[in-house]
């Protein structure tokens, strides 16, 4: 049966990045250029994933209906910006985002954008979704880079220690990302370096931009490395050369398991030109406190096996991290189109030093899910624990597996704890949440 | 449109349906005939009965500029034939792009031969579909499909509750108590269930003109179509209880003078057997509850309309005002808030609205969810009624909430609504922070 028509398993598109990138700047506004239609593929994707701020507020639709396409939709747009502007009044940034109908009426936004800039008196960046093909994970990154051109790079940076993180997928405000921040947090300051801003973090435009006064820059695995911003280029080149103005700025692996979060604190002591020795002395003593947990996790989950959903980054993370508790990973399913794929996921766990999951699927529709499940697990065999996002499963997978709720939609899960994924807290905190769900 | 559906969200055809469609069992496959992003729109989630029944043509842009899509379509559609099987209905939905490529979807789909059961629905390119429209034609088609063949020709014994949510089995016990047969239905139902109708019960609607082309397609055969308001607060269950009693011609046991508040068939004199006691039982505890609600000055309640995009019949009916006879019943000072433009044209298309049912309570239109709070810290309400997405709105006025989740349905349901409603307006924290501010 051909599958050409499948849903895949992960469908969120450009236009739910921006808004979720919108959804993580507290002051940012989403205008949706589009169909009514289009408004649920981005709110409606987050309302039970966030229970603790709503997201309804981000998103204005541009209302364009039969007669303004028609008709011509600019001024609709132009109007109904202006007056959620002014009704609302501290805007930071605004976003406008297109769906594929949208983008096929060919109107051209950018005098109307640029007469909102005007009277507005923020930003407005256009972020050309449209629903073609491009995930989610690349409208978020479009949305990252957009305000990355906003920083002041001229700007001298500080003098001291101060290292900004960029492409940080932050999706929430929840427990588990605010923990999320504070470990990234720690870590830094274990390295020796001042935590400066986390490009996104639910911190504000002011607050990010002040990313300029940061010495160096860590670029985490979701900011893309080629350019997708509508506006100016000039970041993405820079990243691509590894300076920002005259920051260094230093690609690093997402910080999940040791191996991971061992790279993230050696790259930020060197980013911030703290001693390594420091560094690695921090990691050494967090490495002891781990080791009870780790003992006991592998006493209970040897043998176990798991099947990993997550994106490419996340899903590289959880192929270290999992072993070390004893847990293998026979399938890794990838849910996103756009960070790498099958090939940078074998890459990053060749230098980690980790085995690949034997069968690597990369956003795959239900019926090769099935197929590949099937062979690795057997007719009859089956699965200990799934980890990753509140997605449908066929029965046949998802029967008798214990599931921890990991990622983007986490509907079920909404931690009253701090519950990190990242970092040394990270690796503590799933073990604990692996040992719970195999207890049933 | 009608008047009634613009006062909800509007949405697109493809969103509706799928949302209806994602949450409904039987043998059918969606084929979507758009862009990927559209397939967004189909749940995927752990509450969902399939999405493998969903399909999608992911037409690119270079199909759509060329106009060409027919193709894709018409192996879309095999697939989801080859998926649902020969008896089960494909159901084919263009999306904004497959609109402005102008293709005849109906001739592209039917190319398959021994197409069985497709139903091609398309809407316009950016065109906008009223909730209670969508509902209503989902309800036709699937009213349609099972037609009974004749007319029933012994008196009705049994009753469809249309669009009714779920009571907690409270009618059934009551009806199967009188010898009638209950059969509860709703978009969401399973297709299998909709076979009910081909008996030929007496379909019961909360809302005539909700369910206007439903209620067209079951009166053309002849068949019996009743009106019977939703069961919610007292005045409401026991109006709800009366017509469905004089509709199936129950009458009491005993002689008994009904009054107002005792529907005929449910005044049945005690004891006489152990669902008489329930009615009475559920009857005088309602009772109770109102009697012994609040009653001190009146409690100010601001009644919010339209920010719930959820295509059910319960949002859509009367306008959205489904919930105000209980509130009004329970004393409250009522004022209400539309979401949506703020054009004359349209205040003066609410104002028929509330003239029709009799409703006279100020009201004022609300260009956005955000404006709500701004209202409110205006009004200071004792509460506000709204969905519960506007939980940071709500806050932000410091004005404790009641949800639909707080409202129980039926006799039965009258005390427990009660008692949510005391408890969301005495909830503390909230009661603290609006003191304090």
């Amino acid at each position: 049966m051909s599958s050409k028509f499948e849903i895949p398993l992960m469908n969120q598109r450009a236009l739910f990045g921006s808004f979720l990138a919108a959804h993580a700047i507290p002051d940012a506004l989403d205008i949706l250029f589009t169909g009514v239609g289009c408004k649920p593929k981005a709110q409606r994707q987050i309302a039970q994933h966030d229970r603790f701020r709503e997201a309804g507020s981000k998103m204005v639709w541009a209302d364009i209906g039969e007669r303004e396409a028609i008709g011509g939709p600019l001024d609709r747009l132009e109007n109904i910006t202006l007056e959620t502007v002014s009704r609302r009044g501290q805007v930071g940034i605004i976003f406008v985002a297109t769906s594929a109908a949208a983008e096929l009426l060919s109107a051209d936004l950018r005098p109307a954008l640029a007469r909102i800039r005007r009277r507005a008196g923020c930003p407005v960046v256009l972020l050309p979704s449209a629903g073609w093909d491009r995930d989610m994970y690349a409208g978020y990154g479009a949305a990252q880079r957009a305000v990355l051109d906003l920083v002041d790079w001229k700007r001298s940076p500080a003098r001291g220690r101060s290292v900004g993180i960029v492409g940080h997928w932050f999706h929430r405000y929840e427990s588990d990302q605010q923990a999320d921040l504070d470990e990234l947090r720690r870590l830094l300051k274990g390295a020796g370096a001042e935590p400066g801003p986390v490009f996104f973090s639910g911190a504000p435009l002011a607050k990010l931009l002040e990313l300029a006064g940061s010495a160096a820059i860590l670029r985490l695995p979701y900011l893309l490395d080629e350019p997708l911003a509508a506006g100016s280029p000039a970041p993405a080149r820079a990243v691509a050369h590894g300076h920002w103005g005259r920051r260094p700025v230093l690609p690093t692996a997402l910080p999940v398991g040791t191996a991971h979060t061992e790279s993230f604190v050696l790259t930020a002591a060197q980013a911030a030109g703290a001693g390594e020795d420091r560094a690695r002395r921090f990691v050494r003593e967090e490495r002891a406190r781990l080791q009870p947990v780790l003992r006991r996790a592998r006493r209970e989950l040897a043998g176990k096996r798991a099947l990993v959903l997550a994106d490419t980054p996340l899903a590289a993370g959880l192929c270290c991290l999992l072993p070390e508790l004893g847990v293998r990973v026979p399938l890794a399913v990838l849910l996103d189109e756009t960070l790498g794929g099958r090939k940078a996921l074998q890459a990053e766990l060749r230098t980690s030093g980790v085995d690949s999951p034997p069968v690597i699927l990369e956003n795959p529709g239900y019926t090769e899910l099935e197929r590949a499940f099937e062979m690795v697990f057997g007719r009859r065999g089956g699965v200990d624990f799934i980890v990753g996002p509140d997605l449908w499963l066929p029965p046949r997978i998802r029967e008798g597996a214990a599931w921890m709720e990991l990622g983007f939609p986490s509907n079920r899960w909404h931690p009253s704890e701090p519950a990190p994924v990242l970092g040394f807290s990270g690796l503590r905190a799933l073990a604990k949440r692996l040992l719970e769900v195999a207890a049933g | 449109m009608s008047e009634r559906t613009d006062l909800s969200q509007p949405g697109c055809l493809i969103e509706g349906m799928t949302q209806l469609l994602s949450f409904a069992a039987g043998d059918f496959a969606v084929v979507l005939h758009s862009e990927p992003d559209c397939a967004n729109l189909v749940f995927r989630d752990s509450r969902v009965v399939d999405p493998r029944r969903f399909l999608c043509t992911n037409l690119t842009e270079r199909e759509a500029v060329a106009g060409r899509g027919g193709e894709k379509l018409w192996r879309a559609v095999s697939e989801a034939r080859r998926r649902c099987g020969k008896q089960g209905t494909v159901f084919v939905l263009g999306g904004c792009v497959a609109s402005m490529m102008g293709e005849d979807l109906d001739a592209a789909a039917r190319r398959h031969a021994g197409c069985g059961k497709l139903v091609v629905l398309s809407g316009a390119a950016f065109g906008k579909v009223g909730q209670a429209e969508l509902i209503d034609r989902f309800c036709e088609l699937l009213v349609r499909e099972n037609l009974p063949n004749r007319k029933p020709k012994s008196r009705a014994r049994r009753v469809a509750l249309l669009g009714y949510p779920d009571d907690g089995g409270e009618c059934q016990r009551l009806l199967a108590s009188a010898g009638v047969e209950l059969c509860r239905l709703d978009p969401t139902s399973d297709f299998a269930r909709w076979e009910c109708l081909r008996a030929g019960p007496l379909l019961v609607v909360p809302d005539r003109e909700l369910f206007a082309r439903t209620g067209t397609a079951w009166a053309e055969r002849g068949l019996a179509l009743m009106e019977a308001p939703l069961p919610l607060g007292l005045s409401r269950s026991l109006e709800f209880y009366r017509a469905l009693g004089s509709s199936l011609a129950l009458t009491p046991r005993a002689k008994e003078t009904p009054s107002r508040d005792r529907p005929r068939w449910l005044a049945w004199p005690r004891g006489r057997s152990r669902q008489t006691k329930i009615a009475n039982r559920l009857r005088e505890e309602a009772h109770r509850a109102v009697r012994r609600f609040w009653r001190g000055n009146a409690r100010r309640l601001a009644y919010h309309v339209g920010s719930r995009k959820d295509f059910e019949a319960f949002t859509s009916a009367y306008g959205g005002l489904v919930a105000l006879p209980l509130f009004l019943e329970l004393g409250f000072e009522i004022t209400l808030f539309f979401q949506g433009a703020v054009e004359s044209e349209r205040q003066e298309q609410i104002r028929r609205l509330l003239q029709r049912y009799g409703i006279s309570r100020p009201f004022a239109c609300l260009p956005d969810r955000l404006s709500l709070a701004v209202a409110l810290k205006k009004g200071r309400f004792d509460a506000v009624f709204c969905d519960e997405s506007l939980r940071d709105e709500a806050g932000a006025a410091h004005t404790p909430m009641i949800t639909r989740a707080a409202l129980h349905l039926g006799l039965g349901g009258v005390a427990p609504s009660c008692r949510e409603i005391e408890r969301a307006i005495s909830n503390s924290a909230v009661a603290f922070t609006r003191k304090k501010a």
